[in-house]
């Protein structure tokens, strides 16, 4: 018999993280609980524990507890200051591009704790994760469209998360600061943005933003072997 | 500044060996294979050495906590959270404890 999910350790974080954003309505306690809790799980290793976390509250029954989540990422957005997790900048990922655990290792060798790195928020770490070589095994396309779909699902609850998430994801399309995505990156956060200020459903950005990966493998010759630059 | 070259008993320059030197540059590439470099088609997952161990993050985003309850049921246990004045640094610290603690 499977266990009660009200057992699992998630499932309680999930609840006892929703009960104090619920219970506490100050803008300022709310986000620097949220950002608390993620650096607290780690920002590197951690967060995507934090991402689970977001997604189980998200698959959970709870309206009053996604609203208040939601909520919270919006004064995130609002402040530019959304709970971020860490990845190893692509620039400094080509020694151990694909993140396997060789490359970890190596990585670890090569450079300890001094590699470069940048800080994403939850829907761009996911995105890097998948699309660059980073520190992390790289992440699976079936993986990548399910938790971003949750995570989707979780920010319309607010109205002006589900406003700012996009436009912030435009914006950051947009930019060219060395070192934060590669073009593979850049090219499915700015379908997500763009599918998602057109309103369609969840599911329907999360494929979306794995075609704009596909169309550009499919441009290269099948025998080529590329850098992901 | 002259060399003294009366110890060289034998040239230091050998003649190539192409095909140990083929062999080298053949098991350097392979080293270098190995690493993961990732080709256009992104991970292949099938490949041995590459990509045989999934991202211990990306098994605990796949897994299902809910067991399979249907989405109606799966209340969240939302009791016992307390008012926090905001500012309130350690009372901070302590709930962000509390609410972590069944995963520690």
């Amino acid at each position: 018999m499977n266990p009660s999910p009200a057992a699992n350790p998630l499932v309680v974080t999930a609840g006892k993280l929703s009960a104090a954003l619920i219970f506490n309505r100050n803008d300022d306690f709310r986000l620097a609980l949220l950002k608390r809790v993620a650096r607290k799980l780690g920002e590197d290793h951690g967060y995507p524990t934090f991402i689970k976390l977001l997604v189980t509250i998200s698959e959970s029954s709870d309206d009053n507890a996604k609203r208040a989540v939601a909520a919270t990422l919006a004064i995130g957005l609002r402040r530019n200051d959304l709970p971020s997790g860490v990845l190893t900048a692509w620039g400094a990922s080509r020694m151990w591009q694909a993140g396997t655990q060789i490359s970890g290792a190596l990585a670890g060798q090569l450079f300890g704790s001094s590699a470069p790195s940048r800080s994403f928020g939850p829907i761009e770490y996911l995105t890097a994760w998948l699309a660059q070589g980073t520190q992390r095994i790289r992440l699976g396309d079936e993986v990548y469209a399910k938790t971003l779909r949750q995570l989707i699902e979780l920010i319309d609850f607010d109205a002006d998360a589900r406003l700012l998430y996009p436009r912030k994801l435009e914006a950051d399309t947009q930019t060219e600061l060395e070192g934060v995505y590669m073009r593979g990156t850049r090219d499915r956060l700015a379908a997500i943005a763009l599918a998602w200020k057109e309103g369609m459903p969840a599911h329907d950005i999360a494929r979306s933003a794995l075609a704009a990966g596909a169309g550009n493998r499919s441009s290269i010759p099948s025998n080529w072997v590329l850098r992901d630059l | 500044m002259k060399i003294p070259a009366d110890n060289i008993a034998q040239s230091l320059l050998k003649p190539l060996d192409t095909e140990a030197a083929s062999a080298a540059l053949d098991s350097a590439r392979l080293s270098l294979d190995q690493l993961g470099t990732p080709s256009a088609h992104g991970p292949d997952h099938s490949a041995p050495a590459v990509a045989a161990t999934r991202d211990p993050g990306e098994t605990m985003l796949a897994a299902d906590v809910w067991n399979g309850t249907a989405e109606s049921a799966r209340r969240l246990d939302l009791s016992g959270a307390a008012l926090i004045q905001p500012g309130d640094s350690a009372a901070l610290d302590k709930t962000v404890d509390a609410i972590l603690a069944a995963l520690n």
